[in-house]
């Protein structure tokens, strides 16, 4: 690489903010022509946000683009796109029952009624002839392969005059093997003079092909550079920063038996790829085992898993020290296994039941609420009303619907439900996302109380510094496998930050 | 922030069963004020139409029976509506499961004729629901396995019982003597028991199961593990099953118990009716008009009640309009078509209010 191929891209104090949350924050980046440049942070450091307004999604609060030295500004992204800037999104923008020709086509066309197709045949010729990249036209993209489909995207992004190319977590998808077909396509996009940006969290990745770097952390830029004078290590310790919250004094966890035993668990996702593989965990009563790991790293799939509603390959998950044979969520609540999972809205709460209802939807069908089908409706209300008390859930009264509850009041409402049916082993799935502080400070009390009670608390976080505030023990969870197991006293942001980042091929 | 106190404020003004009555009157002076333009286009005097309707209705114990009676199978139908609706299953299968559980009652009732009076109607009704709970049992199965929407395939198999009793009335069932599609007259011994004191026994004691039924549900709904599921399963699916509830089978249940409930109302057409044979078109648009009753009653089942009432007396009081006035008998289905409209409107225009305050605090959020 030459030294100054050119500016191509060139932020200069940009910042976003949304309401009173400051996403990017006089954010400063240069991209030139013929590098791959690779941004480096974790989840909600900003990388998303300042792509979208390079790629007209979003427009800066503040701060000014130029490309190739002129100020730009897109308010659409036709608009980047025209100017030549394009983003293989992590989920494809293919429509699957068209074939990968017509899906070239599907370009804003000259005229209305002309038919695009001679001319995107044209196109992806040439676009084939500079890159070497050919896709099947007459194939249909729902029977092309995941880095097939990858491929297209990029076609479709060159076939349309894009120079400056945005992937975002492209490997996510990917095997091995296609990964580096896509690593080598990305030198030689850069060796001809186009601009690659690589969003990724695997720092293998980021070492075999990056020239230089940009690591964004709470939305500001921590530092930049380029690839051969740094080390992985000092990458993670930028991205992961200094702990903000400070590890909070509390009495040390006394672990009692196994209240969850998973032994070998592998386990697919939709797309039939493994999201699990062979991952073996332990939560003793009376301790909070935290699990660290960047999204996507297979923790829905695990939860899912444990509850019973999807399918293990292999692998066996017992409760309680009692071996989960026909998995059902019944036989998971039954075996004294409490969830609070991620998705409230979706999978947690019934919108358009009473509070009293929401609250009591598990209890509500046992003893001794309920007897020979018959609801005890006095026992309910009473029961409903001490957990609302209890739990400090504001509302009218038990017969508002749920619907009409703020957030966090909602979720107060999931943590009753969960911790009041008296669970062995509580798992909690992000339980503050998108709670205040108090509200925060609440459930992070509540989940430490259920511990020191002796309950087993399994919690699964993005966020790694409510993983380092709360867990006794932090099992770290990267691309399907656990990739150690430490002890929180030990535990450091940059420790787990690099098991985190860690390849495929790290032992 | 003012501005979404302000909108909190103005959506907790009024209790929400204001808002619902007021709408259900509207309605009903709006399809009041349809009736009498159409009235004064064909030349009849809204009033004497008003006093022909009553007398026809509710004028004499004789009509009242014929309308109350009739309410029934309207009744029955939309109860089956409000018990998949709260299952989140949404299906139209109610004109096919009328006419399966008719023909599955017609066929026990036309050979019950050796059977004590209690032991033949018991069996009649056990076969109506049986029908319908089975031709509704073909949809939810189709639901279960396959995931075919209900609300298409029950749509299908409408078509699929309407030939079949086409089919029936011609061929095995046809008993009429002068060969008419229709089947032999049921034994009197098999016919719903009236009240005595009721000129013309009009009145079928089957009209208790307009109060009996409505509470059972109520009751089940609110007091049984059993419609807390299914409540549950109908309000968010996916919660239920993530909570250990199986939807499915909850969802299945409802399909069922909902056919059953028309293939009842089929059989009430024909063993507590004016017409004790099966017939082709003894259907006579009950399967539908039930969802509009249930539509009109904002699914409770204390209001379908009403509502059935009033369906039933447009039917009748129809009949009676075009005996006194020469009203075309097409009017009162006119009148039942913009009810129907009119309850859509009204549907639509309380879903907006309700909605308006919640989306602006979501804009200002974010």
């Amino acid at each position: 690489m030459t030294t100054d191929p050119g500016p191509a891209l060139q932020l200069t104090g940009i910042t976003k903010r949304f309401g009173a949350f400051v996403a990017n924050d006089r954010i400063d980046l240069g991209i030139a022509w013929g590098e791959v440049h690779a941004l480096l942070g974790e989840n909600g450091a900003g990388k998303t946000t300042l792509m979208r307004i390079v790629t007209g999604l979003y427009q800066p609060d503040e701060g000014t683009m130029r490309l190739d030295g002129e100020p730009v500004t897109f308010r659409r992204p036709e608009q980047a796109l025209r100017a030549g800037i394009g983003m293989v999104h992590q989920h494809f923008t293919l429509v699957p029952t068209l074939t990968e020709l017509e899906n070239l086509t599907m370009a804003p066309a000259f005229l209305p009624w002309a038919n695009g197709r001679s001319a995107a045949r044209r196109k992806a010729a040439e676009v084939e002839r500079a890159t070497g990249l050919r896709i099947e036209p007459d194939r249909l993209v729902a029977d092309a392969a995941v880095g097939e489909r990858q491929r297209l995207e990029i076609v479709k992004l060159l076939s349309r005059g894009a120079r400056l190319l945005i992937f975002d977590e492209p490997s996510a998808a990917l095997s091995p093997g296609e990964w580096d077909e896509l690593a080598k396509l990305m030198r030689r996009l850069a060796g001809e003079g186009h601009a690659v940006v690589l969003i990724s969290h695997k720092l293998s990745e980021v070492f075999a092909v990056a020239d230089r770097w940009t690591v964004l952390r709470g939305g500001a830029v921590a530092g930049t550079g380029d690839i051969a004078g740094t080390t992985p290590a000092e990458l993670v310790a930028l991205m992961v920063g200094e702990s903000l919250a400070p590890r909070r004094e509390r009495t040390p966890a006394t672990p009692g038996g196994p209240a969850l035993v998973i032994e070998g668990l592998t386990v697919a996702r939709d797309s039939g790829a493994t999201a699990l593989d062979e991952v073996g965990l332990e939560v003793r009563a009376g301790e909070i085992v935290g699990i660290a790991g960047v999204a996507g790293s297979g923790q829905s799939e695990l939860v899912e898993a444990v509850l019973g509603i999807r399918p293990v390959a292999g692998g066996t998950i017992e409760i309680g020290g009692r071996r989960l044979e026909r998995r059902t969520p019944e036989g998971f609540y039954a075996a004294g296994g409490a969830l609070i999972p991620e998705d409230r809205h979706h999978v947690a709460v019934i919108g358009g039941m009473s509070l009293g209802e929401n609250i009591n939807l598990r209890a509500l069908r046992h003893a001794p609420l309920a007897r020979r089908g018959r609801i005890d409706i006095g026992a309910a209300r009473v029961r409903a009303r001490r957990l609302i008390e209890e739990y400090e859930v504001r509302a009218t009264g038990e017969h508002q619907p749920m619907a009409r509850l703020s957030g966090g009041n909602q979720q107060k409402a999931v943590l009753a439900r969960e911790l009041s049916t008296d669970p062995s082993l509580v798992i909690a799935v992000q339980p503050v996302r998108g709670l205040d502080v108090r509200a925060t400070e609440f459930v992070y009390r509540r989940l430490t109380e259920h511990r020191d009670r002796g309950g087993a608390v399994l919690l699964i976080s993005m966020d790694l510094d409510e993983v380092l505030a709360l867990s006794d023990r932090i099992a770290v969870l990267a691309h399907g496998r656990v990739r150690g197991v430490l002890d929180a006293a030990d535990a450091t942001r940059a420790g787990i930050g690099s098991l985190m980042t860690s390849s495929e091929v790290t032992a | 922030m003012t501005a979404a106190a302000g909108l909190i404020r103005r959506d907790r003004g009024m209790p929400a069963w204001v808002g619902r009555v007021v709408t259900q009157l509207g309605v009903a002076a709006a399809a009041l004020v349809v009736a009498a333009l159409l009235l004064l286009v064909i030349g009849v005097s809204p009033v004497d139409a008003a006093s022909a309707f009553w007398s026809g209705t509710f004028g004499s114990p004789t009509n009242a029976g014929t309308t109350l009676t009739q309410a029934v199978p309207l009744f029955l139908v939309a109860l089956g509506w409000i018990v998949a609706d709260k299952a989140g299953r949404m299906h139209v299968g109610f004109p096919g499961q009328v006419v399966t559980g008719g023909c599955a009652a017609a066929a026990v009732g036309l050979h019950s004729g050796g059977l004590p009076g209690v032991v033949a109607v018991v069996l009649c009704a056990l076969a109506g629901i049986a029908g319908g709970a089975l031709w509704a049992g073909i949809v939810a199965w189709l639901w279960a396995s396959r995931g075919v929407l209900e609300i298409v395939s029950s749509l299908l198999l409408n078509l699929v019982a309407l030939q079949t009793l086409a089919w029936l009335v011609r061929g095995p069932l046809q008993g009429s003597l002068d060969r008419q599609p229709q089947s032999a007259n049921f034994p009197a011994s098999a016919l719903w028991p009236a009240v005595e004191s009721v000129p013309g026994r009009t009145l079928s004691y089957d009209v208790i199961l307009l109060p009996l039924l409505a509470a059972g549900l109520i009751w089940v709904f609110a007091r049984t593990t059993f419609g807390f599921e299914l409540r549950a399963s109908g309000g968010n699916l996916e919660a239920a099953r993530w909570s250990g509830i199986n939807p499915v089978r909850q969802g299945v249940t409802a399909i069922v118990i909902s056919g059953g409930l028309a293939g009842l109302a089929g059989a009430a057409l024909l063993f507590a009716g004016s017409a004790p044979w099966l017939s082709e078109g003894f259907e006579a648009g009950i399967g539908f008009n039930g969802i509009a009753v249930a539509l009109l009653a904002r699914n409770s089942p204390v209001g379908a009640i009403l509502t059935a009432i009033v369906f039933s007396s447009l039917n009748v009081g129809g009949t009676s309009l075009q005996a006194l006035l020469d009203v075309p008998s097409s009017l009162a289905s006119v009148l039942q078509g913009a009810v129907i409209v009119l309850v859509l409107v009204a549907a639509v225009l309380a879903h907006r209010r309700r909605r308006a305050a919640p989306i602006k605090m979501k804009e200002l959020v974010a």
